[in-house]
C-alpha cells in the first residue's frame, strides 16, 4: 500500500508492533516463566517441597479418591454460564470420565474427574458439556491432599501459566483470542522485521552501546530478533497451532454432519467407544493394565513410566482406559495404549505416527516441553528471554526515535507510548515479584489467600502504571523517564526480599537447597537474585546516565539517517 | 483512516479466507484420500501460515477493493462450496 | 563421554563456529584484530569454516540425545551460542584497547 513493498512492510511492523507488543511482552515473559512451572509450584506452596515420584498405585491410591472427588463450585459456575437451564444439584451430577497425570517433575499426581450434565450448551457445536472437579495424590504415602493445600494458589500452574495463553480473561474466552491475534502479530512482525532489516548479515552480531541510545536500542532490537528468529518464529506458530482448532473453527462449524460419521468410523475401527453403550460395566485392574503397558514399553527398549491414566465412560459397559507414557526422551508427546476397562485386555495400540501427525506432534511437545532435559530447558527460557529483549528494545526504539520530534512539536505520542512500555516490562517485573513475596507473607490461614496474591499482582500492575504516568513528563521534553530507574530498583527490592523471605517463611536457604540439591527451589532463588542484581545494574547505570545528562542537557543530535529503514 | 481499512481487511478478510482454507483443506485431502482427522490436522498445522501469508499480501496490495475481494469473496467461496459438497458426501 | 559433556562440546564448538563466522564480517574483524591485514580470501574461508563447525556441532547432540530432541538442542545452543559471541563482541570493544576503538 505504501510506495515499495518494503516501505509498507516497515510501516506493518511498527503499528502492529505498538499495537499488540504489550500482549505480546506478557505472553513471551510469563510463557519464559511457564518453562519453569512445575519449580514455581514447588516455590510457591512449601508444603509440596518433595522429590518428583513414579506414579503411585492406581487400585490403592487412586481408585478410591475418584469417588471421593465432587464437582468444583468454580467449574460449576463457568459451565451453568455455558448451558441452558439451571444446572442438578452437584451431588446429583454422575462422574462420567476422569484423567489422573504427572511428570518426571512432578512430585504430586493431579486428577480430575469429569462429571455429565443433561443440559444442551447454548453454542450448539459444543457437543460434550460438562463440569469437573479436582484432586491431587502425593505418590509416596499414597495420600490425597487435604483440601486446603489442593485449593492453594501454585504460582507456576496455576497463574503465570494460564496468564501465558489467556491473560486470565475468561469471558467469552476473550483472553484466548487476544494472545491468538498477539501470536499473529508476532510472526508478521518477525517477517516484516527480516524484510525491512537491510543488513541482517553483515549486522548479525552488532551491538554498539556506545553510539547512543537510538543506535543501540536498535542495535539490541536487530540482534535479539535475528539471533533467536527460528526460536521465535517457532514458538508463536506452535503455540498457535494449540488452539488452531478454536481460532479456526470452520470444519467443526460448517462440516459437522461429515466429522459425526467419521468420528463413528474411527471408533468402529479402533474399538474405542465415543459414546457410553449405557450398560453397566466394571474396571478391572488399571495396575495390571500399566504393568502391561511398561512391558511392552520396555520390550521396544523406551524409558517406560506412566505419565497419565484416562478412564473414559466410567462404570459403563464400553468404559476404556488410556495409559500414556510420559516421554521424557522425546519431544512429541501421547505414546498411548488403550485397554478395555472391563477385562483389562489390550484393544487398540496408537500408530506410528505418519508424517502429518509427526510434524504436528513436534510442535505441539516443542511448546509443552514435557521432555526431561535440563540444557534444553534452560535455553529455551533464555530464548523466552530474548523474545522479550526484543519486544522492549521494539518499544523503547519506538519512542527514542520519535520523542525529541514529539517533544518539539508538543506530541503527546511518545510520552505516553513510554508510560505504557514502562509499565509492560519493568512495570510486570514489579508485579510479578510482589506476587512472589506476597506469597510468602501473606498468613496461609487468610481467608483467600489466592485472591490476595492475585490482589497484589493486579494492583502492583497498576500502580507501576500510574507510576510511569506521573514520571513522564521528562520524556515529553526529550528526555528519560525516571520512572525506568525507580522501578528497577523495586524489583531489585522485591526479588532480594522474595528470596529472604522464602528463607524466613520455610528455612530453605540457598546454601540449604543447593547443598541438598534440591534445584526447584534453589533454581527459583537464584533467579531471582540474578533478575535483583541485573536490575540493581541497570538501575545503577540508568542513574548514572540522567545524573550526567543532566549537566549536558542538550547532548549531541543523533545522527538522523539511524533507524530510517523503520521510517514511516 | 486508510491504516485502520488496511489493518480490518488483512485481519478480518484473512481470517475469513483462512477459515475458508481450513475446510476446504480438511474436505480435499479427505476425498483424496487421508483420514478425515488426519486431513484436518494437516489444514490446522497449514492455517497459521496461510493467514500469516494473507496479512502480509493485504499489505503489500495496493488496491483495497482487491484484497477484500480476494481474501473475503475467496474465503466465503471456499467455506460456502465446502459446505456444499461435505453434505453431497453423506 | 556422558551426555552432559557431549551437549556442552556442542555448545564449544558452536561457540567456536558463531566467534569463527563473526570474524569473517569486516567490522568484527577490525574490532578484534585492530589493524591487522587480514590475508585475502579468508573471508569466505572463515565463512566456510564456521559454518561447517556449527554443522558438524550437529553430531554431538545427536550423539547425546535421541534425534527429534537433537533438532530442537541443535538450534537453540546455536541461538544462544551467537547471543554469547555478540555479547562477547560487545565487552571486547567496551574493555580492550583497540586501536579502532571510539
Amino acid at each position: 500500500m505504501r510506495e515499495t513493498f518494503r516501505l509498507s512492510m516497515a510501516y506493518l511492523h511498527t503499528w502492529l508492533g505498538l499495537i499488540l507488543g504489550f500482549v505480546l511482552m506478557v505472553v513471551f515473559f510469563f510463557g519464559s516463566l511457564s518453562v519453569f512451572d512445575r519449580e514455581i509450584d514447588r516455590w510457591s506452596v512449601p508444603e509440596t517441597r518433595a522429590e518428583a515420584a513414579p506414579f503411585p498405585s492406581f487400585d490403592r491410591d487412586v481408585r478410591p479418591v475418584i469417588a471421593q472427588v465432587r464437582p468444583d463450585p468454580h467449574s460449576v459456575e463457568h459451565t451453568a454460564a455455558e448451558v441452558i437451564g439451571t444446572l442438578p444439584a452437584a451431588e446429583d451430577m454422575k462422574a462420567s470420565d476422569m484423567g489422573v497425570y504427572t511428570n518426571h517433575r512432578d512430585p504430586l499426581v493431579r486428577m480430575y474427574v469429569a462429571f455429565d450434565v443433561p443440559n444442551k450448551p447454548r453454542d450448539p457445536l459444543l457437543d460434550h458439556v460438562h463440569v469437573y472437579g479436582y484432586a491431587s495424590i502425593d505418590p509416596q504415602t499414597g495420600e490425597r491432599l487435604p483440601p486446603d493445600l489442593q485449593d492453594r494458589l501454585a504460582l507456576g500452574t496455576g497463574f503465570f501459566f494460564p496468564l501465558h495463553y489467556m491473560l486470565h480473561l475468561e469471558w467469552k474466552n476473550l483472553g484466548y483470542w487476544i494472545v491468538g491475534l498477539a501470536g499473529m502479530g508476532m510472526l508478521v512482525a518477525l517477517v516484516t522485521g527480516v524484510v525491512m532489516h537491510r543488513k541482517i548479515f553483515r549486522e548479525f552480531f552488532t551491538f554498539r552501546p556506545g553510539k547512543g541510545r537510538l543506535r543501540s536500542t536498535l542495535d539490541l532490537h536487530n540482534m535479539t530478533g535475528v539471533l533467536a528468529l527460528p526460536f521465535l518464529f517457532l514458538i508463536s506458530l506452535s503455540g498457535l497451532l494449540i488452539f488452531a482448532y478454536m481460532y479456526f473453527p470452520s470444519p467443526t462449524a460448517l462440516m459437522n454432519p461429515l466429522m459425526e460419521v467419521q468420528e463413528a468410523a474411527d471408533a468402529e475401527r479402533t474399538g474405542l467407544a465415543a459414546e457410553p453403550s449405557g450398560r453397566p460395566g466394571g474396571l478391572a485392574s488399571v495396575d495390571a493394565m500399566m504393568q502391561d503397558a511398561r512391558a511392552r514399553w520396555a520390550a521396544n527398549g523406551v524409558p517406560g513410566e506412566v505419565g497419565e491414566v484416562y478412564i473414559a465412560h466410567l462404570g459403563d459397559a464400553d468404559s476404556y482406559v488410556s495409559i500414556s507414557r510420559d516421554t521424557v526422551d522425546r519431544v512429541a508427546t501421547g505414546e498411548t495404549l488403550h485397554f478395555s476397562a472391563a477385562t483389562g485386555e489390550l484393544i487398540y495400540e496408537d500408530p506410528p505416527a505418519s508424517a502429518v501427525e509427526a510434524v504436528d506432534g513436534f510442535l505441539y511437545g516443542l511448546h509443552f516441553q514435557f521432555f526431561r532435559h535440563w540444557p534444553l530447558r534452560w535455553l529455551l527460557f533464555i530464548g523466552g528471554l530474548m523474545g522479550c529483549a526484543c519486544i522492549a528494545t521494539g518499544f523503547l526504539f519506538f519512542v527514542e526515535k520519535r520523542k525529541r520530534k514529539h517533544a518539539e512539536t508538543s506530541i503527546p505520542g511518545a510520552r505516553i507510548v513510554d508510560a505504557l512500555a514502562v509499565a509492560s516490562v519493568s512495570g510486570m517485573l514489579v508485579a510479578t515479584c510482589a506476587m512472589l513475596l506476597a506469597n510468602r507473607l501473606l498468613p496461609i490461614d487468610l481467608a483467600g489467600h489466592d485472591v490476595w496474591q492475585m490482589r497484589v499482582f493486579w494492583f502492583a500492575w497498576l500502580f507501576s502504571l500510574l507510576h510511569a504516568a506521573i514520571r513522564s513528563p521528562r520524556v515529553a521534553v526529550g528526555g528519560t523517564s525516571p520512572a525506568w530507574r525507580d522501578q528497577c530498583w523495586m524489583i531489585a527490592g522485591l526479588a532480594l526480599a522474595a528470596v529472604l523471605a522464602n528463607w524466613a517463611t520455610t528455612g530453605d536457604h540457598l546454601l540449604s537447597t543447593v547443598g541438598m540439591g534440591y534445584w526447584p527451589v534453589a533454581g527459583v532463588d537464584l533467579v531471582l537474585l540474578a533478575g535483583a542484581g541485573a536490575a540493581a545494574l541497570a538501575a545503577y547505570r540508568l542513574g548514572r546516565r540522567a545524573a550526567m545528562t543532566s549537566h549536558t542537557l542538550k547532548a549531541s543530535p543523533e545522527t538522523a539517517s539511524i533507524g530510517r529503514q523503520a521510517h514511516v | 483512516m486508510p491504516t485502520l481499512g488496511r489493518f480490518a481487511a488483512a485481519i478480518a478478510g484473512g481470517y475469513v479466507f483462512t477459515n475458508g482454507f481450513v475446510v476446504s483443506t480438511t474436505l480435499t485431502g479427505f476425498i483424496f484420500g487421508l483420514r478425515y482427522f488426519e486431513a484436518q490436522t494437516l489444514a490446522w498445522l497449514l492455517s497459521v501460515i496461510v493467514y500469516l501469508a494473507a496479512m502480509l499480501w493485504a499489505f503489500a496490495e495496493r488496491r483495497l477493493a482487491r484484497v477484500w475481494l480476494v481474501l473475503g469473496g475467496g474465503g466465503l467461496a471456499l467455506c460456502v462450496g465446502a459446505w456444499l459438497l461435505s453434505r453431497q458426501l453423506l | 563421554m556422558s551426555d552432559g559433556a557431549l551437549t556442552f562440546l556442542a555448545f564449544l564448538m558452536s561457540l567456536v563456529g558463531m566467534g569463527t563466522l563473526a570474524l569473517s564480517i569486516e567490522a568484527h574483524w577490525r574490532q578484534v584484530m585492530g589493524n591487522r591485514v587480514r590475508p585475502a580470501r579468508s573471508r569466505r574461508r572463515l565463512r566456510l569454516a564456521g559454518a561447517a563447525l556449527l554443522a558438524i556441532a550437529f553430531l554431538p547432540c545427536a550423539a547425546a540425545d535421541p534425534v527429534s530432541m537433537a533438532a530442537l538442542v541443535w538450534p537453540m545452543l546455536l541461538t544462544v551460542a551467537a547471543a554469547t559471541v555478540a555479547a562477547s563482541l560487545t565487552l571486547h570493544a567496551r574493555f580492550a584497547v583497540s586501536p579502532n576503538r571510539d
